[in-house]
């Protein structure tokens, strides 16, 4: 039996729904189980309730179940964007630098930076002297670092004697004069 | 956002005592934090008058996580609670 919504009649909401051609809701939808007009005994409807409601569940879960596979999609969809956003905001770059110009500072050995993003904005890093520098783009926080790298060491080989630099700043200007040194 | 900006940096090297090294018109000034009449730790402070201005590399420059790094910059945490962080790693 086709199913439409034109076979039901205007009915007060406490008396039970019937079909245009007099049947019951159930019935009128497709539902195949006995009407009490039609048989009338209370044995047909102790049998016909429960596949009444064993259909009314298969419809409601059909509709669930697609309404749970989609919010499980949705659910997978925000946790790919958010690790997606993670993974963007750990890239780093690799920059070599060959040129301090136009400082008075000469390249011995070219080296690496690092650069990543730090979420508003960029941290360049040369790791091995410990120098870091920030910057609005990748651009800025390299050009920075320069000026940090070129900064440090002319504090800690022009400004200080030996005797006055701690472990860190020792190191930072032992690597630095490995890399780099006044040009004449 | 940022985590460390200027403003920080500033209250940073106030705190440590750094010294600051002038550099002219370039665009950081170092500071250097002495201990014992030793620099321990430099740090670069950047020039320009915008007081949210990234300084997100400071952490770094005082060994230093960026929570910690902010502690620094507000009161939990004091110049020599810093000392003694670099003690533990030899840098002090």
């Amino acid at each position: 039996m086709r199913r439409t919504d034109s076979c039901l009649r205007e009915s007060s909401p406490l008396e039970p729904l019937e079909g245009l051609d007099g049947r019951a809701w159930p019935e009128c939808h497709g539902w195949q189980g006995p009407s009490p007009r039609a048989s009338g005994t209370q044995q047909d409807w102790e049998r016909a309730i429960p596949r009444l409601v064993l259909a009314i569940a298969d419809a409601l879960g059909s509709k669930g179940g697609s309404e749970v596979r989609l919010l499980g999609i949705q659910t997978k969809v925000r946790l790919l964007e958010a690790r997606l956003t993670d993974l963007q905001s750990r890239t780093s770059i690799i920059v070599p630098i060959e040129s301090f110009a136009p400082e008075p500072i000469e390249v011995i050995k070219p080296f690496h930076v690092v650069v990543q993003n730090k979420g508003d904005g960029f941290v360049a890093t040369f790791f091995d002297a410990n120098i870091n520098a920030s910057g609005e783009t990748e651009e800025e926080a390299v050009s920075n670092l320069k000026d940090m790298i070129a900064g440090t060491f002319e504090c800690l080989d022009r400004r200080l004697k030996a005797a006055q630099l701690g472990p860190g700043p020792r190191k930072q200007i032992s690597v630095l004069r490995k890399f780099i040194k006044w040009s004449v | 956002m940022r985590i460390i900006t200027k403003e920080h940096a500033l209250s940073i090297a106030k705190k440590l005592k750094a010294e600051i090294c002038q550099r002219g018109n370039r665009p950081h000034d170092i500071a250097m934090v002495f201990h014992e009449g030793r620099c321990i730790a430099t740090l670069g402070i950047r020039r320009g008058s915008q007081k949210d201005l990234g300084h997100d590399h400071i952490p770094r420059d005082l060994h230093l996580g960026p929570h910690k790094a902010r502690l620094l910059a507000q009161c939990p945490l004091s110049r020599d609670g810093w000392i003694e962080i670099m003690k533990q790693k030899a840098l002090a």
